[in-house]
């Protein structure tokens, strides 16, 4: 039954005009579209020692991440590097893995990886100075690497992990070695003026996988995420009182990553606002219609749809509890945001409750829906 | 209807996995290509026969492009670091930087051939072994210049 899905489904995509992919990135700004100011540092996640740096993709914070009818699919992996002497190419790994046995954390077996593609290298360059590199490192269409766990047979694993493996490097940071851009939490500790900015309590986004001693995560985000063909939806968290961003005085932006999962409407002090931010390189100009729930709704894919409606709804959508429409919008040139609270309007009666947000966005041109990832916001 | 329309779909996948299980044959690394040959783009079609030949020969020789990349502006080169069935240029670059022409060729000092293009950015093609897949496979890869002002070290 699988199989036969699998294959179904890889048809249907096989089909499709897949000019581009879309990175899935989780940072405070948009790293294809926005200029970035919310960099704390450039790090790694064990100091020069090897380790992998993993995003966690939770199910309870994201769910249809590449959602191939069921199932996620990625086709590679961008990420952002500081080299410290760009002359000197720099090798990585790129990992994706599974959950471990106890529940917490990745699997650093061998059988935890789903893959491993390793030794790739770093551009060449005559700068014997520091520099950075936007790497987008991609697999052909039909070579796209299938996760276990599917949403129709209810086996999605409840997290997996993406990143990159980074060797040890006794040199960095002194003269050489490479490193990743990270946007730190407010706990991390580092002295970080830029960054994320989310409520209290919010956990660890990323890990530092290590083969030979116990995982542990990390309190930042990396400029790292999986390529995939389904659009993407972010929610993000406006606070007026905070220049985590790095934007100008007076300049108030939304904070895609931390903030919008933890937004902090508890009103003392902070009540923040969210918009949602919805980009895709497949139907730049497609529509895009806006959905939301009360938490996540059970998995629902529109049988009567298929071949013009790709993956799964999260936002009960199947006619008993039906989503919550937040309006129909065109993307311009590959993105779309929509308000949908100021800052100061959101009761703080509703902390402790979770909402979920997805989209459909519908290619006029090729006929082809496809919903965007979901996304919880945990108040 | 749903159940003849799965079929169908089934089949047509099949095809196109026998394709891709011919097209996918691991084949030895080849030598770099030299730089005038990689360079060397060619356009998108087969040369059309002359308007004097008879209708029924003109044929365009099915042109074998597994061993080139295709770039955004529609012509092909040759894949870098004996690459085979690697994905179209296009997909990769990014939607949000304009293309930029192939300039030369570099290899990095870990002998991975790169074309460098006009805006300072890097691409090149590879053979990389999948343990998912339990074979070798083509990557796509694009190097971007980043951020000029690189951001203080973290702990």
């Amino acid at each position: 039954m699988l199989l036969s899905r699998s294959i179904l489904s890889t048809t249907l995509l096989a089909g499709m005009v897949a000019a581009q992919v879309n990175p899935f990135v989780f940072y405070p700004q948009d790293p294809e579209r926005q200029a970035v100011s919310c960099t704390s540092f450039v790090g790694r996640p064990d100091w020069n020692r090897a380790a992998e740096a993993l995003l966690e993709l939770e199910q309870q914070h994201f769910r249809s991440i590449g959602d191939a009818n069921g199932f996620m699919r990625i086709f590679g992996i961008y990420h952002w590097i500081a080299d410290e002497k760009l002359s000197t190419s720099e090798t990585y790994d790129l990992v994706l893995r599974l959950p471990n046995a106890s529940g917490s954390g990745p699997d650093m077996s061998t059988p935890g990886e789903i893959f491993r593609i390793a030794a790739l290298t770093t551009p060449p360059s005559t700068n014997t100075q520091r520099g950075t590199w936007i790497m987008h490192d991609g697999f052909n269409i039909q070579g796209g690497a299938i996760v276990p766990g599917d949403y129709f047979l209810n086996t999605m694993l409840p997290r997996i992990y993406v990143g990159v493996g980074l060797p040890a490097n006794p040199l960095w940071p002194a003269t050489d070695g490479h490193s990743l851009f990270r946007a730190d939490l407010l706990h991390a500790n580092t002295g970080a003026t830029v960054g994320e900015n989310h409520r209290a309590g919010a956990p660890n986004p990323t890990w530092a996988g290590l083969a030979s001693a116990p995982s542990f995560t990390t309190p930042w985000n990396y400029i790292l995420g999986p390529f995939v063909t389904s659009p993407n939806l972010h929610v993000g968290g406006i606070d007026p009182t905070s220049t985590r961003l790095g934007l100008p005085i007076g300049v108030t932006g939304a904070n895609f990553g931390m903030n919008g999962l933890f937004p902090d409407v508890s009103g003392s002090p902070r009540s923040d606002g969210l918009v949602l931010r919805v980009t895709d390189n497949l139907a730049p100009f497609g529509w895009c219609f806006f959905s939301a729930s009360l938490g996540f709704k059970p998995p629902y894919f529109h049988w009567p749809m298929i071949g013009t409606l790709i993956g799964y709804g999260h936002v009960g959508d199947d006619g008993i509890d039906p989503p919550i429409p937040l309006g129909i919008a065109l993307l311009q040139n590959g993105v779309r945001e929509r308000s949908l609270a100021l800052p100061g309007t959101i009761p703080p009666a509703l902390v402790g409750t979770h909402l979920a947000f997805q989209a459909i966005v519908f290619d006029a041109v090729g006929g082809i829906g496809e919903w965007t990832n979901a996304q919880a916001v945990h108040f | 209807m749903l159940r003849e329309g799965a079929v169908l779909a089934v089949l047509a996948a099949l095809t196109v996995v026998s394709y891709w299980s011919q097209g996918n044959k691991v084949l030895a690394p080849a030598e770099a290509p030299p730089i005038a040959a990689a360079l060397e783009a060619e356009p998108a079609t087969a040369a059309a026969a002359p308007a004097s030949a008879p209708v029924a020969e003109v044929t365009a020789p099915m042109v074998d492009r597994s061993h080139q990349l295709e770039l955004p502006d529609g012509t092909f080169v040759a894949a870098l670091n004996g690459a085979t069935d690697a994905a179209p240029l296009q997909q990769f670059w990014g939607s949000q930087v304009p293309w930029s022409p192939i300039v030369g060729v570099e290899r990095n000092d870990q002998g991975v051939d790169w074309y460098r293009h006009e805006n300072g950015s890097y691409s090149t093609t590879q053979m990389v072994w999948r343990s998912d897949l339990k074979r070798h496979a083509a990557m796509t890869r694009v190097g971007h210049q980043g951020p000029a002002v690189t951001p203080a070290i973290g702990k």
